[in-house]
Formats: C-alpha cells, sequence, structure tokens
C-alpha cells in the first residue's frame, strides 16, 4: 500500500462523521485514477522514447 | 460560486433520495435548497431574484412520466416571464444549469433498445434546450436510478459526486484533482488538533504533487506526440 493510500485509510478509519468517511471512499477512488493515469502516461513516455522506428 | 437548487417533489419528507441529498450538501456552504412545493404563491420577482444572485442553477426532482413533477413546469411558465428572459437581455447568459433527477428505473433501461427505448439525455432535452436559450452552459445531468438497492460505497460515492455537482466549477478530470484538494485544505484549517491538522497538510501536499506529476506527463507526452505528428 502506498503512502497516500494508508493516509487517506488512516483519515477515513478516524471519522466520526458520514459525510467524512464518505468524502475519504471518493478521495481514495480518485487517488486510484490519479495513480492509473500516471502509470498509463509514464508507460506511453517510454513507449514512445524507445521507439526504434524513429532511432 | 452560489448555486440554487430548485427541488420539485409533492412528497419530500418521504423521498430517501432527497432526504440523502439535503444531507450530503448539508456541509456546503453558498448552497441555496428552494423548494417549490413548500411555497404557498410563487413571487415571480423575487424567483426571479433568486435566479440572479446564484451561478449555477440546478433542477433536481424525480422522473415522472419523462418529466418533472408539476410543480417544476409551473414555475418554468410562471417565472421565466418573456420580459426577463428574452427581451434582448438575458439576465441568466454565462450561468450553468444542471439537472439532478431520479427515476425508479434502472439505468441500463435507458438507452436505445432498453425497456425505456430512450436515453435521458432525450428525456431531458426540454431543459437543454431552455438552458440554450437562455445562454446557459447545460451540465450533464446527474442520474440516480434506484438508490435504495445502491452498495454502501457507491452511496458514500454519490454524496460526494453530489457535493462536486453543486460546487465544481468544470468537469474535467484536472478540476476534479483541484475540488479535493481544496477540500483537504479546508479540512485542515478546520482540524481540531495541531496533529490532525499536519497530517492533513501532508495529505494535502502529497495529493498536490502527484497532480503536478500527471499535468507535467501529459504535457512531456503531448509534445512528444506533436513531434511524432499526432498532435
Amino acid at each position: 500500500m502506498d503512502w497516500l493510500t494508508e493516509q487517506i485509510q488512516l483519515q477515513k478509519e478516524q471519522a466520526t462523521m458520514y459525510e467524512e468517511q464518505a468524502f475519504y471512499t471518493a478521495l481514495q477512488q480518485t487517488s486510484d485514477e490519479l495513480a492509473l493515469r500516471i502509470e498509463q502516461r509514464q508507460g506511453e513516455l517510454d513507449g514512445r522514447i524507445w521507439n526504434a522506428t524513429n532511432w | 460560486m452560489k448555486t440554487l437548487v430548485i427541488i420539485s417533489h409533492p412528497e419530500i419528507e418521504t423521498s430517501m433520495v432527497q432526504n440523502f441529498l439535503k444531507a450530503s450538501a448539508a456541509p456546503l456552504e453558498a448552497i441555496t435548497w428552494h423548494h417549490l412545493d413548500a411555497l404557498e404563491t410563487l413571487d415571480v420577482a423575487a424567483e426571479q431574484a433568486l435566479l440572479r444572485n446564484h451561478e449555477r442553477i440546478i433542477f433536481q426532482f424525480p422522473l415522472y412520466w419523462y418529466t418533472a413533477p408539476a410543480s417544476l413546469k409551473m414555475w418554468l411558465d410562471t417565472v421565466l416571464t418573456g420580459q426577463f428572459a428574452f427581451n434582448g437581455r438575458q439576465p441568466l447568459a454565462g450561468k450553468t444549469l444542471g439537472v439532478v433527477v431520479s427515476t425508479g428505473t434502472a439505468a441500463k433501461h435507458f438507452q436505445a433498445g432498453g425497456s425505456e427505448q430512450a436515453t435521458l439525455s432525450e428525456i431531458l432535452r426540454p431543459y437543454e434546450l431552455v438552458a440554450r436559450k437562455l445562454g446557459m452552459t447545460y451540465l450533464p445531468p446527474l442520474a440516480i436510478h434506484q438508490l435504495g438497492y445502491w452498495q454502501e460505497t457507491d452511496k458514500q460515492c454519490l454524496v460526494i459526486d453530489y457535493q462536486r455537482y453543486l460546487t465544481q466549477s468544470e468537469f474535467n478530470f484536472d478540476q476534479q484533482l483541484a475540488w479535493f484538494e481544496a477540500m483537504l485544505t479546508k479540512k485542515a484549517a478546520e482540524a481540531t488538533s495541531p496533529e490532525a491538522q499536519q497530517r492533513l497538510i501532508l495529505l494535502s501536499e502529497q495529493f498536490a504533487d502527484k497532480r503536478s506529476e500527471l499535468t507535467d506527463l501529459n504535457w512531456q507526452v503531448q509534445l512528444i506526440r506533436e513531434e511524432e505528428g499526432e498532435g
């Protein structure tokens, strides 16, 4: 589990109000989507930089 | 940005959806909750002033026979007079109009070949046309189908989707990240202990760093795409 996810989970566990818990649930989903997009962009960047047809 | 939520619902007290949405919006500032069925008479000038004083207008209702309940139609016909809405002035131009609609039918039925034979975008088109005529930007509708059957995690996400629908300036991923970042900063400012505040500040900073990382990567990828003639 990465640091961001750990911290979001910790905040969610400590939340006493329903709306607070909901916020951290949604933040986790957005954070997952953010991590996925970063991974996809890094993959595309690597792929394009190492594209042998352009050497 | 101030948001006006205009609700049309003849039985709001017993509506699970409306009570859920009202509780979801409770922590937000600058939201005006306006229940049409509770009004004894329509004060046209006061209603028009409400519209002028808010930047985002939301029509919120359950879908009755493929449209809103009667109180919204009555409100539209009475408040949006030709003198107010047209007459060369367009007082609502530049504002946004959103629709929050609940249905007792599953989402899968609202499509070509589904049992309803029409999409919600088609069904809600009159509101889109109203927005267009008034010079407003129409938001993609927020549809809530059969809330009673939803899983807990999905309900929690609805709380935040609804809050964002009422308050987020634009609906792209970067603005979604900006919204969460702003909320984390707000929560840090309101924290009850220095330790909690420190944790929230760190979380907010880490989240902002990730957002910047994505922005940089997007920019680099775009640059290489352009170099390779893909634009």
